[in-house]
């Protein structure tokens, strides 16, 4: 009895010990390439959300838990415009949306850095559209023509371009059909973070 | 070697594992929506499969059977942790469109089913050629339900609009379609299999 009690946790001791020498391994070699795609997303994000961001000064503020950077233009002590970081629970994931915005609150930009939500409705969020039909997808392929490849974006963030984050509403946009929680979500993150950062700047 | 392509072939169609065993349907309800997410979740199971059987089956005599399920469960673990982290540093598109059904693989009935059933009772060689047969069963089982989903639910094969005026019936992308569309394919490929072994 005693001799099979401690087999099973010899045994058990050893499963767990090679499985996490395994993962150990794996975890090392892969955490900087992870990291490395998380950067570049970040970045990519930075860039679409608030093209002025590139080549200008940024400066990152903390002011409690809330966090966001300023970007400068020039030389002007008044930053010419904000990023930052909304986040909320949407479906059945935290949705992070980074948004940039001018000083009087309009969106230049936003995109969705991290969602869980369900796969082929939630998930929309991030969806780009092929402008490509079947069709025309197929007579390219025989045509061997290379037709330039056009910039598509996502279309649920494009949206919010030019909307003013005090007052962006569900309503004022195209919500994804069947995914109204999440397309809440990604709203409410945006007016909430983006007033509180308005009001603490002025 | 006619031995080992019959568990190559079984996992295929006869024990098909979503349309004969119906193992494994909560990841096939939830990621099939469009081609490449059901094509990835196969690949990724597929994976998890062998790892999980050639590991199971070449243990089995070193483990006691009372404590055989969390040993299987640790094993399966691993591996799925494995995949989730090689798919986030190679393919992050791919990881995010997944997202939380590559962990939910560890607790695919398929693989501990598998390992279970068969990898604790088999030699090597026949467990890796029965978790490549079953890894190519449900990842051609996912991309069939997902094709036709795709097409109907979103309009769109492979992400190209088929044709623009269509207007897509979204109960198919919902989990009701997903229903209705493995519920018809089963009883398609019961009635398919019926025939060939009774005629």
């Amino acid at each position: 009895m005693m001799n099979n009690l401690l087999r099973f946790v010899l045994v058990l001791f050893l499963v767990n010990l090679a499985a996490a020498a395994i993962l150990a391994e794996v975890y090392t070699v892969t955490r900087p390439k992870i990291e490395a795609q998380k950067k570049m997303a970040e970045a990519k994000a930075l860039k679409e959300a608030m093209p002025e961001s590139v080549g200008n000064r940024l400066e990152k503020v903390e002011d409690g838990d809330v966090e966001y950077w300023k970007v400068f233009k020039d030389e002007n002590y008044r930053p010419s415009g904000y990023v930052f970081i909304a986040k909320k629970y949407g479906y059945s994931s935290v949705i992070e949306t980074m948004v940039g915005m001018k000083r009087d609150g309009s969106i230049t930009g936003a995109r969705i850095l991290n969602q869980n939500e369900t796969p082929g409705l939630g998930a929309k969020i991030v969806e780009i559209l092929s402008d490509k039909t079947l069709k025309s997808a197929l007579k390219g392929l025989l045509s061997r023509k290379k037709e330039p490849e056009k910039k598509i974006l996502p279309y649920f963030t494009e949206q919010f371009k030019g909307a003013n984050v005090k007052n962006i509403d569900i309503s004022d946009i195209d919500a994804i059909t069947g995914a109204t929680i999440s397309s809440k979500a990604v709203v409410e993150s945006i007016r909430e973070k983006g007033s509180e950062i308005l009001n603490a700047e002025q | 070697m006619k031995k080992f392509f019959h568990e190559l072939n079984k996992g295929i169609f006869i024990e098909n594992p979503t349309f004969r065993l119906a193992l494994g349907l909560c990841p096939t309800l939830a990621v099939s929506t469009s081609i490449v997410n059901g094509f990835g979740m196969g690949i990724a199971a597929t994976f998890v499969l062998l790892g999980s059987n050639v590991i199971v089956s070449s243990v089995r005599d070193f483990i006691p059977k009372k404590i055989r399920i969390p040993c299987f469960i640790v094993i399966i673990a691993t591996f799925v942790t494995i995949v989730e982290l090689v798919m986030k540093a190679y393919f992050p598109a791919l990881s995010k469109s997944l997202g939380i059904f590559v962990p939910l693989i560890v607790v695919n009935c398929v693989v501990l089913g598998r390992a279970e059933a068969f990898a604790s009772r088999h030699g090597v060689v026949k467990s890796i050629f029965d978790g490549l047969g079953m890894g190519i069963g449900f990842t051609l089982a996912l991309v069939l339900i997902s094709a036709i989903r795709e097409a109907f639910g979103n309009g769109t094969i492979l992400g190209l609009v088929i044709v623009r005026s269509f207007e897509p019936a979204l109960i198919f992308i919902l989990a009701p379609g997903a229903l209705l569309v493995i519920g018809v394919l089963i009883g398609i490929v019961n009635y398919m299999t019926d025939r060939c072994y009774t005629a």
